[in-house]
């Protein structure tokens, strides 16, 4: 059956923590049990785990349970009433195409099409560079991570002036064009330049994850695949992608998972304006006006319904590939 | 690198050449509106600016720098007010998150108990499920409770459960060898003691780590401060809601300075700990 390895406060047997093991030596039966935890260790667990679980309580279960309620409520009278008022709003908002929900929605799916389809495969090929340490690829990745390192507010303080009317942007964009728009005060331009902004300043923190994993892999399977003629490229797709799967899976379901909150520094650059309205900052915009609590709720317990059989159906689909053990 | 780089055939070579030359425009239209600004700090004031925004500053004017911390203000609170205010969110929120983060994840790698694996499932859910419009119920909360406003917001960082930091933590620990705690325990160290003397110094390198990104996370967070400290703001907070003052004023060589006053503390901080969050900063995948 196995040595069971029995420590004061541990049960292990080949590596794994049990409860019970039955041994049988010679037919005869010999049950091994854990040990009955002493005072300190069960004050010791209590105080591990007692604040995490308080914490998630009060503000995982009870904000979001409010959040849930505040869904079905609306202030009349100063007063919170049960109604369904919210959701006929929203479907109303979603039925006019000038509507800032509406605008909000196509925006919101626009940036988490970007991201997940030109951001993320870019970021991961850039992180792959940098992992096979190509020329200066240390320099590089300590300016990637520059727009990371540094907060929002200072990135798009030096940005939206290197944008504005007499910045260089427009005067290039005139020498191509030869038009000189507001790029953040056009809603021709506005949208797209808050794209490619999102684009040029995202790389950084995703490109640190990817490398950290890259890392892992032994050198010995990239030795064996380049003898037997895989080209540098060619190791990402035999090599890389397959054992790193797991990771990259997570990566995107995280992404999937975001599909409703995906948005740009819409608050920073333009407060909504010039057509850039997404559904976070509408919920923004009705959490501050204090009077639209309960419509921001509502939209957000329809963006959370809808989101959870996407997850489930992606994550069904990642989970079918084995992942390589390594 | 010289010897990484002769290896490869000549179509790589083709390809890497071209990536780095690739690779370095990038970089130079990410330095530039960073050394943009920076020159925009120097400038004498808002007329020399409005001149020509983009030139040179005729004269180095370093004293922008001492101006912005006694003079920049926004509703009455001070440059060293939003300095103090920063150090408090970032630093309280970084420590305490990541030590309850800890030990929560030592206790679950360590220890059986009642619903350890239903409680570690829940962590990995709403990891991974958003929870949409909560902004609204938070908002509302936090006014009734009084944590708007306060340093009792901090109270919101003290949990574990739905961060990648956990799960990430509680894979450490499960991996670090049990002969540590054995020993200790064999020399009459309670669980506490383990944990505090043996097995939390052993994770201090990914403890840094956390404490170290997560302090840079905070500080950097403009829109949390702006909706729950709207009268005790941080730097980050601070100085967006400030923009507003400078397009009346014009006065952006001191706003600019002041932004990248902001900037140092952390890329001070991330120049020397870069190595060692690469090091530490991996995780497998989640499956099951």
């Amino acid at each position: 059956m196995g040595n069971g390895v029995k420590t004061r406060n541990n049960f292990i047997v080949g590596g794994q923590t049990m409860k019970e093991q039955v041994f049988y030596v010679d037919n005869i039966k010999i049950v091994l049990k854990e040990p009955k935890k002493t005072l300190i260790e069960k004050l010791f667990i209590i105080f591990g785990i007692a604040l995490p679980i308080i914490n998630v309580i009060v503000f995982w279960f009870i904000v979001n349970g409010s959040s849930i309620f505040l869904a079905f409520q609306e202030v009349q009278s100063g007063e919170y009433v049960w109604t369904f008022n919210n959701f006929k709003y929203i479907w109303d908002a979603l039925k006019n195409p000038m509507s800032p929900v509406m605008e909000g929605f196509k925006n919101t799916m626009i940036f988490f099409s970007f991201s997940t389809f030109v951001q993320l495969p870019t970021t991961y090929l850039i992180a792959f560079l940098v992992y096979k340490k190509i020329p200066f690829a240390n320099g590089f990745r300590w300016i990637f991570m520059i727009p990371g390192m540094v907060s929002a507010v200072v990135l798009t303080s030096c940005v939206k002036f290197m944008l504005a009317p007499g910045g260089p942007l427009p005067e290039i964009w005139n020498d191509l064009f030869g038009t000189k728009p507001i790029f953040f005060a056009d809603s021709d331009y506005a949208l797209g330049t808050m794209i490619v902004y999102q684009y040029w300043a995202s790389f950084g923190g995703g490109i640190l994850l990817y490398v950290a994993n890259f890392s892992r892999i032994p050198k010995q399977l990239v030795e064996a695949g380049r003898l037997d003629g895989m080209s540098f490229f060619g190791e990402i797709i035999h090599v890389v992608f397959p054992l790193t799967w797991p990771f990259f899976s997570t990566m995107l379901m995280l992404q999937m998972s975001g599909i409703f909150g995906a948005s740009g520094p819409v608050l920073l650059f333009t407060e909504g304006k010039y057509g850039t309205y997404t559904l976070s900052y509408w919920i923004y915009e009705q959490t501050i006006s204090a009077s639209g609590l309960t419509k921001g709720a509502c939209i957000g317990f329809i963006m959370t319904i809808l989101t959870l059989p996407i997850i489930l159906i992606f994550k069904k689909l990642a989970d079918s590939v084995e992942p390589i053990e390594y | 690198m010289k010897k990484n780089f002769e290896k490869h055939t000549i179509p790589e070579k083709i390809c890497i050449v071209f990536t780095v030359v690739l690779f370095t425009v990038y970089s130079i239209t990410l330095i530039y509106p960073f050394v943009w600004g920076i020159l925009a700090s120097f400038k004498s004031g808002a007329i020399e600016y409005f001149d020509d925004p983009f030139a040179f500053p005729k004269q180095f004017h370093f004293e922008n720098y001492k101006t912005a911390i006694m003079l920049l203000e926004f509703n009455d609170i001070g440059f060293v007010d939003m300095v103090m205010n920063s150090l408090w969110f970032a630093g309280g929120s970084a420590v305490l998150s990541v030590l309850v983060t800890a030990l929560c994840a030592y206790t679950f790698a360590r220890y059986n108990f009642p619903f350890k694996n239903a409680l570690y499932t829940f962590s990995v859910f709403i990891m991974m499920i958003p929870i949409y419009g909560s902004l609204p119920a938070q908002y509302k909360f936090y006014t009734q409770w009084g944590l708007r406003n306060s340093p009792l917001i901090l109270v919101t960082a003290l949990g574990a459960f739905g961060t990648s930091q956990f799960l990430i933590m509680t894979s450490y620990y499960r991996n670090l060898a049990k002969d540590y705690k054995d020993a200790a325990l064999i020399d009459g160290a309670s669980d506490f003691g383990v944990f505090f003397k043996v097995m939390f110094p052993q994770s201090r390198g990914i403890v840094i780590t956390y404490i170290v990104t997560q302090f840079m996370a905070s500080w950097n967070d403009y829109y949390s401060p702006m909706i729950f400290l709207d009268q005790m703001p941080t730097l980050a907070s601070g100085l967006f809601t400030y923009q507003t003052v400078v397009e009346r004023t014009g006065d952006y060589p001191l706003y600019f300075a002041g932004i990248f006053i902001s900037a140092i503390p952390v890329v001070i901080l991330y120049s020397c700990m870069h190595n060692v969050m690469v090091k530490n900063l991996s995780f497998g995948g989640l499956k099951g």
